[in-house]
């Protein structure tokens, strides 16, 4: 780019000869004249500082030792003399040749010019330094330091304080533009000092009172850090002080509170307050042990957080929606024919799968946090009731939707306060039977598909159907001519009206009864069932979704009506064709897999219209237990993300149907609890078998 | 905005190369070629910057310097000196007349702009 200049240069400076030429002539009859030796002077300097420029350097070295003789003589140093004039004749007659040559190659001419420059320096004034070519003594200069690098390597670490002086703005200077290029020489943390900043009211904005501190890590060298303040190194007051090395700048733990620290109180940082950082290296080498496990424990600690759960439910409600949303947007990308917006559409549904499940798995909080209220309780009725209880946890980990757990703690208080207060027997009475005079409250939860189980199992009395069913026939909540199993009898403590306790005691209370823990444990569309042994205990288990919100579900459709069963329930999609139907179609049953399989015809349940052809049907398999039951159905249409929504309390007794869901095209669909509609088609075929007899 | 600079030397070839390097750069250059020359374009109009050799004749660089400093329109606007001297003297001279850098000749392109980078972002 240069190379179009250096004819104007030498246009220029072939000028500037002549004109020093005329100068000459006029410094010969007037040898005291100021004003020509000032011109002869800047021509020399136009000349040197071109020819350095624009690549004449042997040129522009020459020029500089026959300038130098007339900046003795400006500065009257030296004095004019005939030899000196007719040596810068001369001069000029060489200025021209090498503004012709060029740089010079021939080594003959290189040592005619050494010549010619002693020549000229024997006329400096007496003293005065022999010139150095500024560009050799920069790389000699630059080379040293690059040795002292190469013994230690790494970045270092600098404490840069940088105190303007009050005048530092009075010359165009701006100190923000010398911390940036400080922070760009690395990786650095600045903190400043307004202590000295006048208040508003007294404020001079052209006085600089602000003080900065910059902790700078950077494999430049010191001089470059200099080099930053070169232009205001008379402008204020600069220390560079090394630090230890290591990571300082990084730091995210003492390094702020300190800079902070310092910022609010005005006390500058100091070469020592950064030995904690060499310290915690020291003892990191040291024991490395311990350090890992302190910083398990940070990142153990990093790695929760505390969010209130008005957020997390506002971002489970927020999921629902954008649930909602995505089916609406998976309809229409369905429909749309356009490829790029269906795949679109199709990773946006995977993400919103990842956030469902993430924001489900944020709204789950383990059971743990409430067994300290259980084992409270415990122990209180152990000493108000004069009985040994022991209260022991088995799967205490699990974790449930938080608003579940809200739900489950009313009912779990009054089933374990039940089991202390009927259940377990006094410590002599125990000793009767031969058992231990401690009794065991037991509450185990585990995992069963997408529920959670929990019960309460005590090792007491135990229930006798005897006398649960004489006072359900007393309380009015059955017949006593009705014929029970076990079983129905033992559930009558839930019907509503019933309670167990013969007498009112202070700790099972008055009014609450199993029928309003069953009926909690429903609204989280939950389960509750019982089991006892006389003598041996009673257990009672709680069967809870894990959530409430959003499920997975397979839409069908049932006489051209939507419903969703829960993906979780089902455990296969069968053709009619797979199964081997009963051939004389009694008793709903097909074989599969040498299976007998109950099945259910859910048009026949529904509509009373048994289905037309159940060749062209769909059957979903289904656990019940140990066993499978077949779900007669119309048609899959597919999976889908539901948004589980209640009934509303008018429905809340067609148990079968736990929600509903608004589906993408605005329709409404009906979610199926598959095990309540195996219930109630059980209690219905058992009605017509007793029926028929 | 482009920043202006007004560069200031009695050295045709030294102008040149700065003009053509600072307006390459983007710079809206204002070129005067000696003391007295340059005070016509401080007229109020924005200038950035202010780039001056110090020898020059008429109106030579510190005196121009000191001139820029009792505008009041360009009282805080950064001026940076061409210098081929690397004696202190030069510079604390020149500093004392206000200017806020320097540049020591020779200087290649990139040197320019990044001793102006120091001063005018």
């Amino acid at each position: 780019m240069l190379d179009r200049f250096q004819q104007k240069f030498v246009e220029e400076a072939t000028d500037n000869v002549a004109s020093i030429e005329e100068a000459l002539f006029e410094l010969e009859n007037d040898p005291e004249n100021k004003e020509i030796i000032e011109r002869l002077f800047r021509s020399m300097h136009t000349i040197k500082g071109g020819g350095a420029m624009f690549g004449f350097n042997d040129l522009s070295n020459f020029t500089h030792n026959l300038e130098t003789i007339y900046d003795h003589i400006r500065n009257d140093k030296i004095k004019v003399t005939k030899d000196i004039i007719s040596l810068t004749f001369e001069s000029l007659d060489y200025i021209r040749l090498l503004l012709e040559k060029g740089q010079l190659t021939d080594p003959d001419d290189i040592a005619h010019q050494q010549d010619y420059i002693k020549r000229l320096q024997a006329h400096f004034a007496p003293g005065e330094g022999l010139y150095v070519n500024p560009n050799k003594a920069g790389q000699q200069q630059a080379a040293q330091p690059q040795v002292e690098k190469e013994e230690e390597a790494g970045p270092k670490n600098y404490l840069v304080n940088f105190e303007p002086f009050e005048n530092l703005l009075s010359n165009g200077t701006n100190p923000l533009f010398i911390i940036e290029d400080l922070m760009a020489l690395g990786e650095a943390k600045t903190v400043s000092y307004l202590q000295d900043v006048h208040p508003f009211m007294e404020f001079e904005p052209l006085a600089m009172r602000i003080k900065w501190q910059v902790v700078l890590q950077t494999d430049q060298d010191v001089n470059d850090i200099k080099d930053v303040f070169i232009f205001v190194e008379d402008d204020c007051k600069v220390e560079i002080t090394e630090l230890p090395k290591g990571d300082i700048v990084s730091n995210t733990d003492k390094l702020p509170e300190m800079m902070a620290n310092a910022h609010s109180t005005g006390v500058m940082l100091k070469k020592e307050d950064f030995d904690v950082f060499k310290v915690v290296k020291q003892a990191a080498v040291a024991s490395a042990k311990p350090e890992a496990k302190q910083q398990q424990q940070e990142t153990a600690k990093i790695a929760t957080q505390r969010v209130s759960s008005a957020k997390i439910d506002e971002l489970v409600n927020a999921v629902g929606e954008l649930v909602t949303m995505q089916a609406q947007l998976n309809l229409i990308a369905s429909k749309s024919n356009n490829e790029a917006f269906a795949s679109i559409t199709e990773q946006m549904e995977k993400i919103t799968r990842q956030l469902r499940e993430t924001s489900f798995e944020m709204s789950l909080v383990p059971l743990q946090g409430e067994l300290v209220r259980f084992q409270r309780l415990v122990r209180d009725l152990s000493n108000k009731l004069g009985k040994q209880l022991e209260f022991v946890v088995e799967g205490g980990d699990i974790e449930l939707d938080k608003n579940i757990i809200e739900h489950l703690i009313d009912p779990l208080l009054h089933i374990i306060r039940n089991s202390g207060d009927h259940g377990i027997e006094m410590p002599d009475e125990r000793i009767k039977k031969g058992k231990n005079p401690k009794g065991t409250i037991l509450l185990k939860a585990f995992y069963s598909g997408s529920n959670v189980v929990i019960q309460i199992i005590d090792d007491g009395k135990g229930m006798d159907p005897a006398k649960i069913f004489a006072k359900a026939v007393e309380k009015g909540v059955v017949d006593a001519s009705a014929k029970m199993t076990k079983q129905e009898i033992l559930n009558l403590i839930f019907a509503s009206g019933f309670s167990t306790a013969e007498k009112v005691s202070d700790v099972s209370g008055r009014g609450v009864g199993m029928d309003v823990v069953k009926s909690k444990i429903q609204e989280v569309r939950g389960e509750v069932s019982v089991d006892s042994e006389i003598d041996q205990g009673t257990t009672l288990t709680l069967d809870i979704p894990l959530t409430l919100s959003i499920i997975d579900g397979l839409l069908t459709k049932i006489n051209d009506e939507q419903f969703i069963f829960p993906l979780s329930n089902i455990e296969r999609i069968l053709n009619p064709q797979e199964v081997k139907f009963n051939e004389n179609g009694i008793g709903n049953i097909f074989t599969y897999n040498g299976e007998q399989v109950q099945f259910i015809d859910l048009n026949n349940l529904f509509y009373y219209k048994p289905v037309e052809d159940i060749q062209k049907s769909k059957i979903l398999l289904v656990k019940n237990g140990d066993k499978h039951v077949g779900m007669v159905i119309d048609q899959i249409i597919g999976e889908y993300q539901i948004v589980v929504k209640p009934l509303g309390r008018f429905l809340r007794k067609v148990d079968m149907i736990s929600g509903a869901s608004v589906m993408g095209d605005g329709s409404l669909s009906l979610i199926i609890d598959t095990t309540r509609l195996i219930n109630y088609n059980n209690m219905l075929r058992n009605k017509k078998q007793q029926n028929k007899k | 905005m482009a920043k202006t600079v007004l560069i200031v030397d009695d050295s045709e070839s030294i102008r040149e190369v700065v003009n053509f390097t600072l307006q390459n750069e983007g710079y809206d250059v204002l070129v005067g070629v000696d003391g007295e020359d340059a005070l016509k374009f401080l007229d109020g109009r924005a200038i950035d910057i202010v780039i001056t050799d110090l020898h020059m004749p008429n109106l030579d660089g510190l005196g121009l310097i000191r001139k820029i400093r009792e505008m009041d329109a360009y009282k805080h606007i950064p001026i940076l000196f061409l210098t081929t001297e690397s004696q202190t003297e030069k510079k604390m001279e020149a500093k004392e007349a206000g200017a806020t850098g320097w540049i020591i000749k020779p200087f290649v392109p990139a040197k320019l702009l990044s001793a102006i980078s120091r001063v005018v972002r």
